[in-house]
């Protein structure tokens, strides 16, 4: 019988709010250990490339939601494979396609089509969007895509509600379930998340564990992924209910680590160059690479628009990369190559 | 009339009923199972069931077993 | 709160399952299976000797035991389904116990026929307890066939090596959403404790008694052992602490 999971949400909240530096350190070299056992050194790098801002929902810590009087741009085919170009030539072979939630703006065919250009460059390719259908994700993977990042950003159903005002973000239970639809769909790599400082942390780290566990249990054949991006400024100003420091994210990474020690962790570029270091060291597996978070961005001299969220890591993918060699870490660039998804 | 019983071959009197051939065996009937011809046969059925020339039966009961 | 072993929705007041093959003494059986408080023993089905007449086991068998039926013999699916319909004819209930072995060497299972064997046999309405080397994919499809619990085997019959498989049995115990019943290879009270220990719903133990000097008290024990390892696993076994690495700190940088 499948055991219960072997923390609660209690349990968490007494690592949360424990003070003592040495356990924290004990802890943080279990998950070094672990780490260094299932993954090596290995460090999985991608490059994300927002395609359009456009968006109809209102999610109220977000840069690109409907209610900002942003300029809304959207790349077009020859701007994407441009923009594609740019981020091959750095050396980067996965990608991470992201897109507002408009599926007037971005359809499934805008979609498909980016990933048909995609594919020209990358070997890895997956994408950060607005929930599909089964059969939406069942195209996307047809044409190529490997896996799907979604955020449930938080489990509690009341926060939903207050953070995500209008559009179809506001379906909580379409978006909890997308993952199912997604392996449902083929994909091998799924991507799960909470956006920290949203929620009650405890809830939420319990809440997103056991969403992984159930995933796990009836989709055993896809590769998970988790993140904790924490709510950052946009353009200076601040959206979080409680604010979520270092430490308690290196023990977020920490417990994470203990309790899947084969799910992968990633660390996007909304936290520092020194902190991504610091956590390389201990829990992580995946980082983005020379990031930015405009619409496009990477052409010379396109930073014009407004981004999602502002960036800490600012370094590009040759400093990026040097720090890893540098520091003995092994850069990962390309998994597998594909042949054809059926 | 010759039948087999168990792979081997069984003289038995014309018009033997399958049950008359279980009690012979000295094992109580209620703790047998009977197939004749590969077809289990109901223990109900047994007093019904005359056996024929050359028909193939098989008697097991329960044994220790692992 | 009872913690019965709860198979095909039929409670069971014990967690020792007693195989009753190679006893010399038959009313040894009698007396292990009243020692050991077992609800469910295994039975197997034989041609009987027309030339001699021997006791029959269930004059040993205690009223209110479940006879499980053992397919022992069966090298196909086809033949463990033919041995589970004779069983059922004996009037005897359609508990069964595949046992699928074409192998005389090892008396490894067959795990695709014994998938077979369960397929067809739990759509017939048999309670199926197939017994099979621990693979996650073979208990997987065991699921989706209808089993009312896997039996893996702890090491090779009749060898009492013990949990050589206990890593591939935790692998199941944390997946199945079914009992997991360890079954053959088990020597000792202690390794039925193990197994109990790390989560098994359940033990079968035949050679180990049936062999033994004093087959009642060994079942006796063997039964209390089943009991010791479920209320450790229930009453949450303490973590295997690791030492701490002496090296250098990964955390100091949060508090400079």
């Amino acid at each position: 019988m499948p055991a219960a999971m072997p923390i609660s949400p209690a349990s968490i909240q007494n690592l949360l709010e424990n003070q003592n530096v040495q356990q924290l350190e004990s802890l943080a070299q279990a998950a070094r250990k672990a780490t260094r056992q299932y993954f090596g050194r290995a460090i999985g790098l991608y490059t994300p490339l927002y395609l359009s801002n456009y968006c109809s929902s209102h999610c109220v810590y977000c840069g690109f939601h409907s209610h900002h009087p942003i300029k809304r741009v959207k790349l077009s085919a020859e701007e994407t494979d441009r923009e594609m170009r740019a981020i091959a030539a750095t050396g980067i072979q996965n990608i991470l396609l992201l897109t507002g939630e408009s599926p007037q703006a971005t359809p499934l065919d805008y979609l498909k089509n980016a990933i048909r250009l995609a594919k020209k460059y990358f070997q890895g390719i997956t994408l950060e969007i607005y929930p599909l259908s089964n059969d939406g994700y069942r195209e996307l993977y047809l044409e190529g895509a490997d896996g799907i990042t979604i955020y449930q950003e938080t489990y509690d159903r009341s926060r939903y509600r207050e953070v995500h005002l209008a559009g179809q973000k506001t379906d909580y239970d379409f978006r909890r379930n997308a993952p199912a639809r997604i392996a449902h769909a083929g994909m091998r790599q799924i991507s799960l998340g909470i956006l920290l400082g949203l929620g009650p942390l405890a809830e939420d780290l319990y809440a997103l564990y056991s969403h992984l566990r159930e995933m796990e249990q009836s989709f055993p054949g896809v590769e998970y992924s988790l993140s904790f991006p924490r709510l950052r400024t946009i353009n200076s100003q601040n959206f979080a209910g409680t604010a979520v420091d270092d430490t308690t994210l290196v023990k977020i990474l920490c417990l994470t680590r203990l309790l899947f020690p084969r799910t992968g962790i990633n660390l996007s570029t909304r936290e520092s160059a020194e902190f991504r270091n610091r956590a390389l060291e201990i829990a992580v597996s995946r980082i983005s690479v020379g990031s930015r978070t405009t619409v496009g961005g990477y052409l010379e001299g396109s930073r014009e628009n407004a981004p999602q969220f502002d960036i800490a890591d600012e370094r590009d993918a040759e400093e990026t990369l040097g720090y890893l060699r540098d520091h003995g870490f092994d850069p990962v660039f390309t998994d597998w190559r594909r042949i054809a998804n059926t | 009339m010759l039948i087999t019983l168990n792979g081997q071959d069984k003289p038995v009197a014309d018009g033997t009923t399958l049950i008359e051939l279980a009690c012979q065996t000295g094992h109580p009937p209620e703790r047998l199972v009977a197939e004749l011809n590969k077809a289990i046969i109901a223990r109900e059925q047994w007093p019904r069931i005359a056996l024929k020339e050359g028909d193939s039966v098989e008697l097991l009961t329960f044994v220790g077993g692992g | 709160m009872s913690d019965s072993l709860l198979l095909a929705g039929k409670e069971f007041s014990s967690r020792f399952l007693l195989g009753t093959g190679k006893f010399p003494n038959k009313a040894d059986l009698k007396t292990s299976i009243l020692a050991s408080g077992t609800k469910i023993v295994t039975v197997a089905l034989r041609r009987i000797d027309p030339e001699r007449h021997q006791d029959n086991i269930l004059e040993y068998i205690p009223e209110g035991i479940t006879l499980l039926t053992n397919t022992s013999g069966a090298r196909t699916a086809e033949e463990a389904v033919r041995i589970a319909h004779l069983a059922r004819a004996a009037g005897y209930g359609s508990w069964v116990k595949i046992e699928v072995i074409n192998d005389s060497k090892y008396l490894l299972p067959d795990n695709a026929e014994t998938v077979l064997a369960t397929q067809i046999l739990a759509a017939e309405g048999f309670n199926v307890l197939p017994y099979i080397s621990p693979d996650l994919y073979t208990a997987r499809q065991l699921v989706a066939a209808g089993a009312a619990a896997v039996m893996p085997l702890g090491s090779f019959i009749g060898s009492n090596q013990g949990l050589r498989t206990r890593d591939f049995i935790r692998v199941l115990i944390e997946e199945i959403p079914l009992p997991v019943i360890v079954d053959a290879g088990i020597g000792a009270p202690s390794q039925a404790c193990e197994a109990m220990e790390m989560g098994a719903a359940a033990v079968l133990v035949n050679t180990a008694i049936a062999i033994a000097d004093n087959p009642p008290l060994l079942a006796q024990a063997f039964a209390r052992a089943v009991t010791a390892g479920r209320e450790a696993f229930l009453s949450g076994l303490p973590e295997k602490r690791e030492q701490a690495q002496a090296s250098s700190p990964l955390t100091g940088f949060l508090h400079p």
